[in-house]
Formats: C-alpha cells, sequence, structure tokens
C-alpha cells in the first residue's frame, strides 16, 4: 500500500517511523581517528543579500588531503543556503537531508517555512547529531537565507549541540572550521556597513585566502561562493563552479 | 417492513461502487491536461484559490485530482512522500511518474475492491520529458485502471446536464479529440485557450468563470531542478485575454 501511517510535513518524522535505517547514524561506533574533514566556510551580508562559502579542501587530521574537489556549500532552496565544517559525511548527508525536509514541507503544506522555521529545523538535525559529536563526529553548519519581508540577508551559526546565534546587523558575518578564526578576523578587520555585492565578494575572497595562509587544512586555489538574494541563489563565478 | 435482500452479486456491487464514484465526479471540477511545445500544462476548474487540485510531486512530476477532496489529498500527500523518499534513498533521476502512477492505481484498484466504499476520485500524473516525444501522462480512475494518454486527458468528465439531470460523459474529451491538432504541438499561449474552450464545453448552469481557474505548468524551458510553475488568478486572466 502506498499510505504510510505517518501524514505530517516533516520528511525526517516520516524516515524515523517507518525507515529508520535512512537516517545517519554512529551512535553505536567507536570512531576511528582517520575521518575526512572538510574545512573553513563562511557567511557575509551586503546590502540586498548574503554571500556563504566555503573552500575546496577535505583533509585527513588536517595534512593529509584527500580531495581538493569538495562541495560544502548547498543550495538548499530558492532563498537559503548552507555551508558545512566538520566531518564530510555527516555532513554531506545533513545538508542533503536538510534540503529534502525543506522541499518536502513545502510540497505537504503547499507554503514554504519561513526563514526561522528553516533555521530551527536545521538546529534540530544538529541537535541529533550530538552523540555523534562527542565521539569525534561533529558537524558544523552555517546557515543563510534572505527573508523577503525584511529585504535582507540573514545568517545563523550553530554550536555543535544544535544551538543557534542569529547574526546581529552590526557584525553579519560568520565562520567555522579549522581556518575560520582567521577568516572572522578578516571581516573584523575589513568589513563595512553597506557594501555592494562586489565589494563583499572581494572581502570573502580576502578572508578565505588569509585562512588558507595559515591552515594546512584550508586551500587557497579554489573556492565556492554562493549569492542568496532576492533574485534567488546563484554561484559567483570565477572562483570554481559546483559540478 | 422494507426487506433488504442478504445477497448482493459482486456484478452488482461493482456497479453499485462504480455509481457512488460517478455520482460524486458528476459534482466535481473537470480538469484538462495539454501538452504543448516544451511543455505540459494543466488547467482546472477551481473556485477556491487556497485549495489546490493541481500540486508538485517532484522535478519533473506533477499530480492532479478531482472527485472529493479529502480522497484526493491523501493520495497526493502519499505520492510525495513516495517521491521524496525515492529520490533521498536513490537520485534525484531515479524519481519516474511510471513507478508512482502504478502505485497509486495498485492502491486505488485495492481499496475499490476490498472497501465498501471506494476513494471518490480520478487523478492525471504527468511527467515531463526531456524531448517533448518523452512526455507521459497517466490517468488511474478510481477503480484502479492505469492509462496512458498522448496529447491531452481529461478528468472529473462527467456532468448532469442542468435541464435533462442525464448523466453526461466524454464531453470534454470528445471536443478535445476533434479540436487538439495531430502531429504538432502547440505553442503554450494557444494550447491554453484550447484547453480553456474544452473546459467550457462542459455542459454548465453558469457559464466558466476566468475567477475559477487554477493553472500550472511542467515548464521545460525553466532552468532549475523543479520544472512545475503555478500562475496566479491574474496572471490567468491577462493570459486568457491578451
Amino acid at each position: 500500500m502506498l499510505f504510510h501511517r505517518y501524514t505530517g510535513p516533516s520528511f525526517t518524522a516520516l524516515l524515523k517511523t517507518h525507515y529508520p535505517e535512512l537516517i545517519p547514524s554512529f551512535n553505536k561506533l567507536e570512531v576511528p581517528k582517520e575521518v575526512v574533514r572538510s574545512t573553513t566556510i563562511a557567511a557575509l551580508c551586503y546590502q540586498g543579500g548574503v554571500l556563504i562559502a566555503g573552500d575546496r579542501r577535505a583533509t585527513i587530521d588536517g595534512h593529509l588531503v584527500v580531495s581538493e574537489d569538495v562541495v560544502k556549500v548547498f543550495k538548499t532552496d530558492d532563498y537559503s543556503a548552507l555551508a558545512i565544517a566538520g566531518t564530510f559525511g555527516p555532513s554531506i548527508k545533513m545538508a542533503k537531508l536538510f534540503k529534502t525536509e525543506l522541499e518536502h514541507y513545502e510540497k505537504m503544506e503547499g507554503i514554504p517555512l519561513t526563514l526561522e522555521g528553516k533555521a530551527n529545523k536545521l538546529s534540530q538535525l544538529i541537535e541529533q547529531n550530538f552523540p555523534a559529536a562527542v565521539m569525534g563526529l561533529p558537524v558544523m553548519p552555517i546557515f543563510v537565507g534572505y527573508d523577503l519581508k525584511e529585504k535582507r540577508g540573514k545568517i545563523f551559526e550553530y554550536d555543535i549541540t544544535g544551538g543557534t546565534f542569529t547574526r546581529s546587523k552590526q557584525e553579519p558575518y560568520a565562520a567555522s572550521g579549522s581556518g575560520g578564526e582567521r577568516a572572522k578576523s578578516t571581516f573584523e578587520h575589513f568589513f563595512r556597513d553597506g557594501m555592494n555585492r562586489d565589494e563583499a565578494v572581494e572581502l570573502m575572497v580576502k578572508a578565505l585566502s588569509f585562512a588558507a595562509k595559515r591552515d594546512a587544512a584550508t586551500s587557497g586555489k579554489l573556492f565556492l561562493i554562493k549569492d542568496v538574494s532576492e533574485r534567488g541563489v546563484s554561484d559567483i563565478p570565477g572562483y570554481g563552479e559546483e559540478k | 417492513m422494507m426487506e433488504f435482500s442478504q445477497f448482493v452479486s459482486p456484478k452488482e456491487l461493482l456497479k453499485i461502487k462504480r455509481d457512488i464514484v460517478e455520482e460524486a465526479l458528476a459534482r466535481a471540477n473537470p480538469i484538462v491536461a495539454l501538452e504543448f511545445k516544451k511543455g505540459i500544462l494543466l488547467l482546472a476548474e477551481n473556485p477556491s484559490s487556497t485549495l489546490n487540485k493541481i500540486a508538485e510531486i517532484y522535478d519533473r512530476i506533477a499530480f492532479a485530482g478531482t472527485g472529493v477532496y479529502n480522497d484526493y489529498e491523501k493520495l497526493r500527500r502519499a505520492g510525495v512522500q513516495y517521491a521524496d523518499l525515492k529520490g533521498f534513498a536513490y537520485s534525484r533521476k531515479d524519481v519516474k511518474a511510471k513507478a508512482l502512477a502504478s502505485e497509486f492505481s495498485t492502491t486505488l484498484g485495492e481499496i475499490f475492491s476490498s472497501r465498501l466504499f471506494p476513494l471518490e476520485v480520478e487523478i492525471l500524473l504527468v511527467e515531463l520529458g526531456e524531448e517533448d516525444e518523452e512526455n507521459h501522462i497517466y490517468y488511474i480512475p478510481a477503480s484502479g485502471g492505469l492509462i496512458e494518454e498522448k496529447g491531452f486527458a481529461v478528468i472529473g468528465d462527467i456532468f448532469r446536464h442542468p435541464e435533462t439531470e442525464e448523466l453526461k460523459k466524454n464531453v470534454i474529451r470528445q471536443f478535445l479529440a476533434k479540436e487538439f491538432p495531430k502531429g504538432k504541438l502547440l505553442p503554450f499561449k494557444e494550447a491554453l485557450r484550447l484547453a480553456h474552450r474544452a473546459l467550457a464545453s462542459a455542459p454548465r448552469s453558469i457559464p466558466l468563470s476566468p475567477n475559477h481557474l487554477e493553472l500550472a505548468i511542467l515548464d521545460g524551458t525553466l532552468n532549475r531542478e523543479r520544472k512545475l510553475h503555478r500562475f496566479s488568478r491574474e496572471e490567468i486572466k491577462n493570459l486568457l485575454s491578451s
């Protein structure tokens, strides 16, 4: 039969009720040290939108390069995007689950979630990963979206327990991962109110390059930068597009 | 006291169930699906602007249902669950209309034969191909058949004549069989006008109002994964008057 007992709008709840095997779970395993991690990600608001970006490197223990071509920045729907640092496997799965969750909700209910609703749902997914995070498989996302009502970009940061930090209008930038501190310092130095998109792209590249200069786990060669604005989500060309 | 006979032959039972469905469909509004160049349109007569009869299932798959609202809504929600589960567990390209149409057909067939009351619906499932020749339109009746249509399809095509009270079937289908051009697809606007004329050809006591139309298209020219585009009432009125 096509019908499920669960008929609500949440895709995660649907998986939990009927297909628990599809939910990523490492809770009962000893975690080996050699897991692949992806590093620096950052987000930055400008006048009329928000940028979200990451480098393209994945490493084991920060010094063995596994790939120079990974994607850590994902479009999650027409007006939001997600970047994830931390353990590579679970973070990719979380991004996919989150994207499906947003789309599923929109189709089931016939109306998309509000930006705050999306940010809150992501917080729940991170919280569910907490046992894995304690065992050494953290997932550290930054979530951005364009608020169509307030006509501005917004940035949400998370800790491994799912705690949500909404970046203020005065300091609308965030960075995470091994090179995150240097990227943040760069923003703190050079951020100006009312930057346009081109200026913001320039600052974003500067922040990622500074991070890559000192952090071996971050690549300075290729970046992926996404722009989220009233026009939707698009790649900033010239820094390596998503495949 | 009235006497009930204990035995109803299976044949009679089927007829009773068919009549139940036909009665419900005669009270409900019709929906037309029509292929055009680089797309498929779905046009429904629908007085409500919030209770949709046309909906997105997946990137290239759309759903239309008419009859009793909670019945087709239940099927739509199950369809979205099916598609999203498949896309999540495998890949987006693995979600196909044929498999889902077959699930709908099986489910409706089982309910029709095993329960006293059938689901009072008719369902369309349409899939936009990479090329026009690869489009698929599946029609699923309440009794659980599965029919693939080409070019156009109609559901809810049963009407009670306003004066004679007689049930008339396949009115819109016959109109389109005559008017739908063979061998080539129309551009979008012309296809929409044809679909509109087809809906208007049904017997009715009051004329078809442009305020009572719901329109969505699977648009092959859209530069995004999800190809379903819904038009507002205002846009529909402008399209039909220009």
